[in-house]
């Protein structure tokens, strides 16, 4: 019956006509692949505007120079913003941050779009998303909580995974969104879209050590 | 005297139609880019082209409308430029997105009542194969798509929950579901192999 079958569906083929009109309307469709690089005149429009930005700065820093003023300091709470920097790939993000960092693995949907992030040289994010659903991962130095989830969750669970202190939350018990851990040496948070239970999480959890 | 139109001065209309062709020709840039993308579709077509046909057909019955819906789902893949780790994920990726526009069309779109391949076989007297196609036409949808997915293109309970986005648990009763039903309508022609 199986091949039976499959030999029902051979009788489906691409054929020549069908490739030929097929890759026909793909082209009058006009659809060319995104580059990385914008297009040329956007680039020297940008380059000749990056000129005239210097040339401005030099202009503003020159009496600076020439007669140097004391730096005020400002005074009370001084919000820092962070270096954020989108990087192609995995490996850019490692060479970035300085420590080594992947692609995700194990995750719960078919990731069909990744990006990376670096904040300054602490922390490095990757945000992936597929089939409508997401997930944000993030690995810093240290053993401080880093997923920037303040949440308050109705659920709540710590425990060891083969020498991982691991914390899971969520809004109810084998329901968790939120995973943190930490080897001693670094801290991973990554966040879900939709949740998992503990058994699913741990799976995910030691794919992404 | 007569005065003589501006644009009678093959000057003037050579230095107009040079400024058109500069403005609306392609750049060598957006060439080569165009050019690339044609080729990945090629290449695209003749590694997954059947598969995703055959998925498409199973959903909808008919060669033209899985036909465009193997186009749209190029076209999806030219535009969106997804990042993936390998050919598996690449043609998981590309049946998902088929399977996702077949299920519109079976939604929201007329279809057309031809059946290509039922006349394909009649025509062959294979009566073995048209009774075998009309018994899988017969199942419900997602059992139809399980069942073309775990015996056509041996993908396992697992990537097949991945590329209808359904639990691997409704899957396994999905593919139990279409074989029983299989079983009812061919009986001795029945064979699909031991159960899952």
């Amino acid at each position: 019956m199986a091949r039976k079958y499959d030999e029902i569906m051979s009788h489906l083929v691409v054929t020549d006509a069908m490739r030929s009109r097929i890759l026909e309307q793909l082209e009058s469709a006009g659809q060319p692949i995104p580059s990385s690089r914008p297009p040329l005149l956007l680039r020297r429009t940008l380059a000749t505007a990056a000129c005239l930005a210097v040339v401005l700065a030099g202009i503003s820093i020159l009496p600076r120079i020439t007669s140097p003023q004391p730096v005020e300091t400002p005074s009370g709470p001084i919000t820092v913003v962070p270096n954020l920097q989108e990087v192609s790939s995995a490996q850019a993000l490692s060479a970035l941050v300085g420590f080594s960092v992947s692609d995700l693995k194990a995750l719960p949907f078919l990731v069909e779009q990744s990006t990376y992030t670096a904040y300054g040289d602490t922390l490095a994010q990757i945000r992936c998303e597929g089939d409508s659903q997401w997930a944000l991962f993030r690995k810093s130095a240290g053993t401080e909580d880093n997923s920037g989830d303040y949440t308050a969750y109705a659920a709540q669970t710590s425990y060891d995974l083969d020498g991982l202190s691991v914390t899971l939350k969520g809004e109810a018990d084998q329901s968790y969104v939120l995973a943190l851990w930490t080897d001693g040496s670094y801290s991973y948070s990554l966040r879900l879209s939709q949740p998992l239970t503990v058994e699913q999480w741990n799976q995910v959890i030691s794919a992404n050590c | 005297m007569t005065a003589v139109c501006r644009l009678r001065r093959p000057g003037l209309r050579t230095h107009i139609l040079h400024a058109l062709l500069l403005l609306f020709a392609r750049k060598p840039e957006e060439e080569a880019v165009r050019q690339t993308a044609n080729a990945q579709a090629a290449r695209m077509l003749d590694a997954y082209g059947n598969s995703i046909l055959r998925l498409a057909y199973s959903y909808l019955h008919n060669q033209s409308d899985a036909e465009e819906v193997l186009q749209d789902t190029l076209l999806q893949f030219l535009r969106t430029a997804p990042v993936l780790e390998s050919p598996q994920h690449k043609k998981a990726w590309l049946l998902r997105v088929a399977a996702n526009l077949s299920k519109n069309r079976l939604k929201y779109n007329r279809l057309r009542s031809a059946d290509e391949l039922r006349d394909t076989l009649a025509a062959e007297q294979r009566e073995d194969l048209s009774f075998v196609w009309e018994a899988v036409k017969a199942l419900p949808q997602h059992s139809r798509a399980a069942i073309h997915l775990f015996y056509h293109e041996g993908c396992s309970t697992a990537q097949i929950a991945s590329i209808l986005g359904r639990k691997e648990s409704t899957i396994r009763s999905d593919l139990r579901r279409g074989r029983i039903q299989l079983k009812e309508i061919l009986k001795e022609a029945y064979d699909f192999g031991p159960e899952i």
